[in-house]
């Protein structure tokens, strides 16, 4: 019984960390239909920042990464997408990838290529029994910090102005606009979001693994990525279902596949994201963000 | 008719002085050698310290007169740690005059460089590639590697922990490399024969795009009775990383990896760690047993401000050393004289340890290697000790 139970607390952990890489790449897309593949750098960044001022007292660190990470989320979409902003979806994904490119070779450039420890609140790393189970403090932080940032989200999408705006502009951006919600601000904004969101990833990632390098980013935002197209491209309660859904798919198969099987555990898995995609072709949250817009 | 008779001796004469001529210019020209590894991008940091250890070797070799009277010079092209990019930095060195082609140590990544060198009959030297696949049957007969073998690392790793009186173990291996899996491939085989198939409780995998290995923690908890020891056959960040979790979930049994978790410069992301242990080609830390290893690492430090970040520094030096030896007997650079000499290596003495090449082994099996054991967050030496018996490699 113990174990089930120590199963799900896993299954949730992992799905709320994709969860939240999924809604960080799902709520820039949705407004501006660029999958934002510089969006896992924001986490290295993130990571690196911590890392950095780790000696400074623990309130600061947070105010001080926080405020790096959006400096650079902000400075992304300054300079490399707002330029861009009527180009061709194949011509920002270029560029996404290129300003991805850029920022791991600029950490490389500072940091050096070998992955450097990540000692930040080092003893979140041992456990506490709760009910018996033996849970990592780590993990609980994160499922907190997941459920408060999904939480965060919601509130601030639905019982706020600027909330609302982003919605309606995710939702049809060129409607939003002639009704007089003010372009810039609005994308801007969602890079903002999308940055904090990217920072609270770092911070959980990081601490469970341990580890920095110039590349961490790549494998969420790739399966960040894969979460919001299962979830529904377009719909930011699809992103946050999506992460989830992988999440837990990837743990279930990594407990369920058989000894000589779960070295392909991979290909189940995408094998049943395939099926989810061959039922539901939007995804699990359908939006007519998607259809063509006339 | 004199004429003629004077000409006819004037010819070879004067043919004889051209030749000498150009023996001369031979004579002052540098040997060169061409290393096309990663200058930039995510391998250059493992590419850098054999690198060092190599012009430490040439230094040394040059202060000695040289290499039939002729000095060693290094030249660089960068494969800015990409694969493709690896066949032009490969000819670039080459078409610089390289006499010989130095590739990044591993069977991906210096592959390219090491077949481009192959294909024009010139010497590929991967200083540590560890995977049987780099030599005649992956690249070709020119290439040869100064690492030893992974399967050597898993046979000395089971038969190290069966002399310590563990009986019962569990093997978790990450599945993005092949290097590994070959380890996990050996140590199970020797496991098994030396303990018994019972004394294997349970075999998991990772891959490197995990971002918790929580489910594979999970399991290890719920075995009905826990091993005396677990292999964690992985290479740094994930195998750290996986470390991190495994000691983070309460699992205190000694862990046994192989020499991808060589180096102490991951050592803060498992504070505290304690019974830990891996085999590696010697310590970085001054203590291991051979004394030519433990003087190398002081001059390093001496000349490089730290230690080397892994004892893959010693293959750099000792493939100079080889390189060195083979051009004198040989009494040229030419590759095919350099492959012959080469394969008549038996036991060579070199800085990383005796190395033997054959016609179709461009790998080094049946070397000693260290014990290493993490106490308290401290690296230290346990014991050099040389595999019995590799499965499916006789000696």
């Amino acid at each position: 019984m113990n174990i089930a139970a120590q199963h799900i607390v896993d299954m949730l952990s992992v799905g709320g960390l994709y969860a939240l890489m999924a809604l960080g790449i799902g709520l820039i897309f949705g407004i501006m239909r660029l999958v934002n593949f510089a969006h896992g750098e924001l986490v290295m960044i993130g990571g690196y920042a911590i890392w950095l001022i780790a000696d400074l007292p623990g309130p600061l660190i947070v105010v001080l990464s926080l405020a790096i990470v959006a400096i650079f989320a902000l400075a992304m979409e300054r300079i490399a997408f707002r330029p861009l902003r009527d180009a061709s979806p194949a011509t920002l994904l270029v560029a996404a990838f290129a300003v991805s490119y850029f920022l791991q070779n600029l950490a490389m450039l500072i940091f050096g290529a070998r992955p450097k420890p990540f000692t930040f609140a080092d003893g979140l790393i041992e456990n506490v029994v709760v009910f018996g189970l033996r849970v990592p403090q780590l993990q609980i932080l994160s499922l907190v910090l997941t459920i408060l940032a999904l939480a965060g989200l919601a509130l601030f999408l639905k019982r706020t102005r600027m909330g609302v705006q982003m919605r309606a502009a995710a939702q049809d951006f060129r409607m939003a606009r002639l009704v007089g919600i003010p372009a810039n601000r609005i994308i801007a904004l969602a890079f903002l979001v999308s940055g904090i969101l990217a920072w609270v990833v770092s911070l959980i990632y990081a601490a469970q693994i341990g580890q920095l390098s110039p590349t961490m980013g790549l494998q969420p935002v790739i399966i960040g990525f894969v979460a919001t197209v299962i979830g529904g491209l377009g719909s930011l309660t699809g992103a946050a279902i999506g992460g989830f859904v992988v999440g837990c798919l990837s743990v279930g198969l990594q407990i369920m596949l058989p000894g000589d099987l779960r070295e392909f555990r991979e290909a189940f898995l995408f094998a049943a994201l395939l099926l989810v995609l061959l039922v539901r072709p939007a995804g699990i949250v359908a939006t007519s963000a998607l259809k063509e817009r006339v | 008719m004199t004429r003629l008779r004077i000409s006819t001796t004037l010819i070879p004469l004067l043919a004889g002085a051209t030749l000498a001529s150009s023996a001369l210019a031979e004579d002052g020209e540098p040997i060169t050698i061409g290393a096309a590894i990663a200058l930039s991008g995510i391998v250059q940091a493992y590419d850098a310290d054999p690198a060092r250890a190599a012009e430490m070797a040439i230094a040394d070799i040059n202060a000695e007169g040289g290499v039939m009277g002729r000095t060693l010079e290094m030249i660089y092209a960068d494969t800015r740690s990409d694969f493709a990019q690896g066949a032009i930095a490969g000819m670039e060195v080459m078409d610089n005059g390289a006499d010989i082609v130095i590739v990044t140590g591993d069977f991906d990544f210096g592959g390219a460089a090491a077949r481009a060198a192959n294909g024009r009959g010139v010497l590929a030297i991967s200083p540590f590639a560890a995977d049987p696949l780099f030599g005649v049957e992956g690249i070709g007969p020119y290439a040869f590697t100064f690492a030893t073998a992974s399967v050597s690392s898993g046979t000395i790793m089971a038969e190290w922990a069966y002399d310590q009186g563990w009986r019962t173990a569990y093997v978790l291996t990450q599945t993005t490399i092949q290097y590994d899996q070959s380890v996990t491939e050996a140590f199970v085989a020797r496991w098994t024969e030396l303990a018994g198939a019972d004394a294997l409780l349970g075999q998991d995998v990772f891959d490197i795009d995990e971002t918790s290995i929580s489910a594979q923690i999970t399991r290890l908890n719920s075995l009905p009775e826990q091993p005396d020891f677990m292999v964690l056959s992985a290479f740094t960040p994930a195998g750290p990383s996986a470390l991190r979790q495994i000691r983070a979930a309460g699992i205190d049994i000694p862990v046994l990896s192989a020499e991808d978790m060589d180096g102490d410069y991951w050592l803060d992301t498992v504070p505290g760690l304690s019974d830990f242990y891996f085999v590696a080609l010697g310590s970085l830390f001054g203590d291991d047993p051979r004394p030519e290893i433990n003087d190398f690492i002081a001059r390093f430090t001496a000349e490089h401000g730290d230690h080397p970040s892994t004892a893959h520094t010693l293959t750099g030096y000792s493939a100079i050393q080889a390189v060195a030896r083979a051009i004198e007997r040989a009494g040229s650079t030419d590759g095919d004289a350099l492959k012959a000499e080469f394969e008549a290596f038996d036991e060579e003495p070199l800085l990383v340890g005796p190395t033997t090449f054959t016609e179709d082994t461009h790998i080094n099996f049946y070397r000693p290697m260290v014990v290493m054991q993490v106490q308290d967050g401290t690296h230290s030496a346990v014991e050099l000790r040389s595999p019995e018996a590799i499965p499916g490699q006789p000696r």
